[in-house]
């Protein structure tokens, strides 16, 4: 374990990642400490119009847009809802994908067959159609955005964690555990899965860029988090209408706010995979949508 | 069946962005005096896709827009908003207004080709008063199921076809082939300029007949162009009918143009984009954005003119905490109308004091309406027993310009202490909600039809129109409901301004709307396009006949 | 090979009618009555009850579905609820131009990908490989629409290169197909580079290619091999994504291709069409995964498709 950690440090580009995810996520905790207006605050409502869709300067660091509002203090709010997201439908999908994954490798049989049509369905349905249907048409609100999300991602980890446990359920300490009467369940839990988490965790590190780039491809369509709460991609295609006026600040930040926190998570997934994981393939990984 | 009241064109509740121009500049028209150069082709680049071209079923701005090319009403409507000849070229109404004759035009002949080089059914013959009887059987036929047949219910003999009583409408009648009469149940002043709506467009009956259902697809008209073909959602191509009815002042045959190429471009970003670039004759919006540039760019092509039509939000009276006349009153304090049209709509609009707009006939300027004072809004909330405010949603159609003005009541609503939650659909989607009362808050924008306040006030909130009639607040005042009866059938036009004043304040103080904007229309043009004029009734209702380029 | 191909699809019959089944139960839930929609704003309630019997939505969902699968083995998918046009046609109208843009920025990101995944493993750990990483890992990190509207910006804004949007013409596509290429060439990039210096790193080979040129032709050649497999299976799940997935684009260019479609169906809770859509779509994810494993051999020969073979 020792030289593992070691190794993780001295790996370069993970720890660039760790810097990305760690210093954009204490960002958002501390947003009121680093922000001087609140996201939603409307400035035209009380300056007019010059403090309208004003370039970035030292009151504005990221400009402002039509409302007067203060582009930083929405990137920096931005990055709650991003990481919110990202984690809460990763749990999910983690819940989902490990307990069946789980089941269909360790039961294999009719469980195996079954779990293994309903990845192989998810893998084929046109996935972002789904999620937008589900966002359009069930009443709007976070939790269910989480749950959307977190249901399609789940397959991928199902995959995972049924290879890995075919893999390590024909292993003697397994083998022992069962003729020493350990029911199935406790096997899992208690002799497979602390085997198995090297992966996921790389697998779930590696998602959460996936998600975040997804949550944003959402909120860029319409569909995802509704106003005021800041939302990068909502920022993007909201500001996307004023670029060609010249505010280019109002997308350009956002965008660069997104790929700085998926380049984080991108690097951190790489380096963990280096550490824990040599075995696995770049190519396993199924390239992330945005 | 139930006698329905007539709504006019719930087709007019806008749907799409439609932008507005402050009054005064350019406005109105390019006519040129020479006559036109003929050949190119007008493209334009439009927000949504045209429902159906079937004018009975065209029901939104974009097949409007469609409509009016290919087909033609008995009468017209000119720029300001006068009735005036089309394929009627007079006619006579009796002295106790029951009787219409209209005398038609003759050489009047349908599309002999469409879609290339296909011949119709009709093979191109001349239109007489049997197909205009023909075509109000069609209308009105309850198979059809038009969306606006009861425009005209009070044609005699209406309901006895509508319910099977009779086989055909029995106040339409041929009495030779250039005379056609229509005949009244009961009077109707404004009666003539419905006649003018795309629906009440002449139709080939063969053609008809062989598509079905189908010929929204495959529409043949006596209009100026004829339907040459149609990428779903994409692309929309116009050509020349050759046989076209009009000519110019100089007897020359028009149109001038060889075709029209209707473009779908949902973004307005782009539409601007390409519009510059040259790609396109016209676009349907310019969004805020790049307003000063175009006025700036294009200071003599781009026309703007008040519009008669109000933008607003419709409150379901029955639903809480609608159904408390403060809550309503505090929603219409808690806005900012002018600051709104200022910073967000470049002064695109006028703020709403109550539901007629300027130049309406009984628009009433010493209505008081409301202001922005969220103290009151408080105020109001908490004589209505809210005393920490409310939370309420608003839902809207999919739209950049609703929700930029969504957001910033938003804000502007939480001074007041009301909590504004969005939430946005698609526009048949929103009705439906409305309808169902899952929709209390919505987004609504209405265009005249016909300039009464007739089409406003009984149309919209009398209570003989719940629900897709027009009526969506469900809003019920005996005294408004009384007065909007009278004045149908009121005579006296002193006296009818009279209680449509009366009606109107009456609505404003029970605010079953929160009042917002009157609109604009606007049409952006390249400057090399001539003879182009601005509709009264809105950029969509622009006939393209005598329009040419001069390049 | 043949026999292999068909086992594969009898396989995928299943993952089809599963795919089928979530929809159905998706739009089922879904609140809010298609006829109603049909029907239009002023319909009486005698008319929708008559449209919802004419859709046959009045009947078992179970016997929808299984009506369903029996129109689509006639290539009958109903109609649009919208325009009453066939779903067929409706699709088959706005796939070209899908097509058009996957086939290509498919086309452009495995030749760009390749070659500067080759160019870095050959030149490992030179400044260009460095900077060749760097860009392919901030071209996997960023929204493609993000991408796309920076494009959009420098060309068409600031240089007035390239009209940006609408279906003229392959001039049209240039930047949305550069848009979508990106991200999947950045990450062929990388696997191309990972899988050559595999091999380049194994003693034998260094010898090989100490030995000069045209031991290197050869020594490129096997290494290049070995890290196709993985490229051609992220250029087929890539296609077949950018199929179903170019919404964003799609949305942000203007596009009327299938992306734009779905949103539009979406939104206008146009069920038919949707369930087309997603028909096809299933399809040609099953179809692009059985072409990448088909093209395997060409690049290992130890992988065979014979009778017995076995591959997962």
């Amino acid at each position: 374990m020792e030289n593992t950690w070691s190794r993780f440090l001295r790996n370069k580009p993970a720890m660039a990642g760790l810097f990305l995810v760690a210093a954009i996520t204490l960002a958002a905790v501390f947003a009121p400490y680093i922000t001087r207006y609140h996201p939603t605050e409307q400035l035209i409502w009380t300056e007019g119009s010059k403090v309208q869709l004003v370039p970035p300067c030292g009151r504005f660091w990221f400009g402002t847009d039509i409302y007067g509002r203060d582009v930083f203090s929405r990137v920096v709010y931005g990055a709650r809802t991003s990481l919110l997201i990202g984690t809460a439908s990763t749990v999910i999908s983690l819940a989902i994908g490990v307990t069946l994954g789980a089941l269909a490798g360790y039961y294999g049989g009719v469980v195996d067959d079954i779990v293994s049509w309903l990845a192989n369905v998810f893998f084929a349905f046109p996935f972002i159609l789904f999620v937008l249907a589900l966002v359009a048409y069930l009443p709007p609100g976070l939790p269910l955005m989480y749950a959307a999300i977190g249901i399609v991602n789940w397959a991928g980890v199902a995959r995972l964690v049924r290879g890995q446990v075919l893999s390590v359920r024909e292993k003697e300490y397994v083998e022992a555990a069962e003729a020493l009467g350990g029911s199935g369940a406790r096997v899992i839990l208690r002799h497979i899965l602390p085997n198995i988490m090297a992966p996921v965790l790389v697998q779930a590190t590696l998602g959460m860029g996936g998600i975040i780039m997804l949550e944003s491809s959402l909120s860029f369509l319409g569909f995802g988090i509704q106003p005021p709460t800041p939302s990068w991609g909502y920022e993007i295609d909201q500001g996307r209408q004023y670029l060609l006026a010249g505010a280019w600040w109002w997308s350009v930040f956002p965008g660069m706010a997104i790929m700085a926190l998926v380049l984080g998570f991108n690097l951190l997934g790489d380096g963990l995979r280096d550490v824990l994981d040599p075995r696995t393939e770049a190519g396993e990984r199924r390239w992330g949508r945005g | 069946m139930v006698k329905k009241p007539f709504l006019f064109a719930i087709i007019t509740f806008v749907l799409v962005g439609m932008l507005a121009g402050c009054a005064g500049a350019p406005v109105g028209t390019s006519k040129g005096q020479a006559e036109g150069k003929y050949g190119g082709t007008f493209r334009i680049a439009i927000t949504e896709s045209p429902k159906s071209l079937n004018p009975v079923h065209a029901n939104d701005t974009s097949s409007m827009r469609v409509v009016y090319q290919l087909f033609d009403t008995l009468v017209g409507i000119d720029s300001e908003g006068k009735v005036v000849p089309n394929l009627a070229e007079s006619w006579d109404i009796s002295e106790d207004g029951l009787v219409y004759t209209f005398k038609l035009k003759e050489g009047v002949k349908f599309h002999a080709t469409t879609e290339g080089e296909v011949e119709t059914a009709n093979g191109g013959r001349e239109v007489t008063a049997e197909d205009w009887v023909w075509t109000f059987n069609y209308i009105t036929d309850p198979d059809t199921n038009s969306a606006r047949a009861y425009f005209i219910d009070m044609v005699k003999g209406y309901d006895d076809y509508r319910e099977g009583k009779a086989d055909t409408l029995a106040g339409v009648t041929a009495k030779d082939d250039y005379i056609l009469q229509i005949e009244l149940g009961h009077n109707f002043a404004p009666f003539i300029s419905v006649l003018a709506y795309n629906t009440f467009s002449v139709l080939p009956r063969e053609d008809v007949e062989k598509w079905g259902q189908d010929f929204g697809l495959h529409p043949v008209g006596t209009g100026p162009f004829k339907f040459s073909e149609w990428t779903q959602g994409d692309k929309l191509v116009l050509s020349r009918n050759e046989n076209y009815w009009r000519s110019d002042s100089s007897g020359n045959s028009l149109p001038y143009l060889d075709g029209m190429e209707l473009k779908v471009i949902n973004d307005l970003t782009m539409q601007w984009t390409e519009f510059n670039l040259g790609n396109f004759e016209a676009i349907e919006v310019v969004d805020d954005p790049y307003y000063h540039e175009a006025l700036e760019k294009y200071p003599d092509s781009f026309f703007r003119r008040p519009m008669m039509g109000t933008y607003f939000y419709g409150m379901n009276v029955t639903a809480k905490p609608f159904d408390n006349k403060k809550v309503r009153q505090a929603i219409n304090y808690a806005i900012d109308r002018q600051g709104i049209i200022d910073l967000l709509r470049n002064g695109r609009a006028t703020p709403a004091k109550g539901v007629l707009p300027p130049g309406m006939f009984g628009y009433n300027p010493d209505l008081e309406g409301y202001t922005y004072d969220p103290a009151k809004a408080k105020q109001l909330l908490a004589e209505a027993e809210y005393p920490n405010g409310i939370s309420i949603t608003l839902q809207y159609n999919t739209d950049d310009i609703h929700k930029r003005i969504a957001e910033a009541f938003q804000q502007q609503m939480k001074e007041a202490g009301i909590k504004l939650e969005l939430k946005h659909m698609e526009g048949a989607a929103l009705f439906e909600a409305m309808e169902k009362g899952e929709a209390t808050f919505f987004r609504l924008g209405w265009v005249v039809d016909y300039p009464d306040p007739d089409n406003f006030l009984y149309v919209l909130l009398n209570s003989a129109n719940f629900g897709p009639l027009g009526n969506f607040t469900l809003y019920r005042n005996p005294e408004f409901d009384r007065l909007t009866n009278e004045a149908r059938l009121e005579t006296d036009p002193e006296e009818r301004r009279r209680m449509y004043q009366e009606a109107e304040r009456i609505a404003v103080e029970d605010a079953p709307w929160l009042f917002v904007y009157h609109y604009t229309t606007e049409q952006l043009l390249q400057p090399y396009v001539k003879g182009y004029t601005l509709p009264s009734f809105g950029e969509h209702t622009a006939r393209f006949y005598d329009v040419w380029l001069d390049k | 090979m043949v026999i292999y191909t068909i086992k594969r699809l009898l396989a995928a019959v299943p993952v089809v009618i599963g795919v089928i089944a979530v929809v159905f139960i998706l739009t089922s839930i879904v609140p809010g009555d298609p006829a109603r929609i049909i029907a239009g704003k002023t319909a009486d309630p005698e008319t929708i009850q008559r449209i919802r019997e004419e859709l046959g939505l009045d009947r078992p969902l179970w016997e929808q579905f299984t009506d369903f699968f029996k129109g689509v083995l006639t290539f009958d998918l109903g109609r649009s609820y919208r325009n009453n046009r066939p779903v067929t046609q409706v699709i088959m109208e706005r796939l070209p131009l899908t097509a058009k843009l996957a086939v290509s920025s498919t086309a452009l990101a495995v030749v760009a990908g390749v070659s500067l995944g080759v160019v870095s493993a050959v030149k490992k750990d030179f400044m260009l490989d460095h900077g060749g990483r760097v860009l392919a890992l901030l071209g996997i990190s960023a929204p493609s629409f993000w991408i796309g509207l920076m494009l959009i910006l420098l060309f068409c804004v600031k240089l007035r290169w390239i009209p940006g949007t609408g279906d003229g013409g392959w001039m049209y596509l240039v930047l949305p197909v550069i848009t979508l290429a990106i991200r999947p060439a950045a990450f062929i990039a990388r696997l191309t580079r990972s899988g050559m210096l595999e091999v380049l790193g194994q003693d034998y080979i260094r010898t090989a290619w100490a030995k000069g040129l045209p031991g290197r032709a050869v020594v490129l050649g096997h290494a290049l091999k070995n890290a196709m497999i993985p490229v051609v299976t992220v250029a087929g799940t890539c296609m077949a994504e950018m199929m179903g997935g170019a919404i964003v684009v799609e949305k942000l260019f203007s596009l009327p291709g299938i992306g734009r479609l779905g949103l539009e169906a979406i939104l206008a809770r146009d069920f038919p069409v949707i369930r087309g859509q997603v028909l096809l779509l299933a399809l040609v994810f099953v179809a692009a995964n059985l072409l990448v494993d088909l093209t395997y051999p060409l690049f290992d020969p130890r992988i065979k498709y014979g009778g017995k073979g076995r591959h997962e």
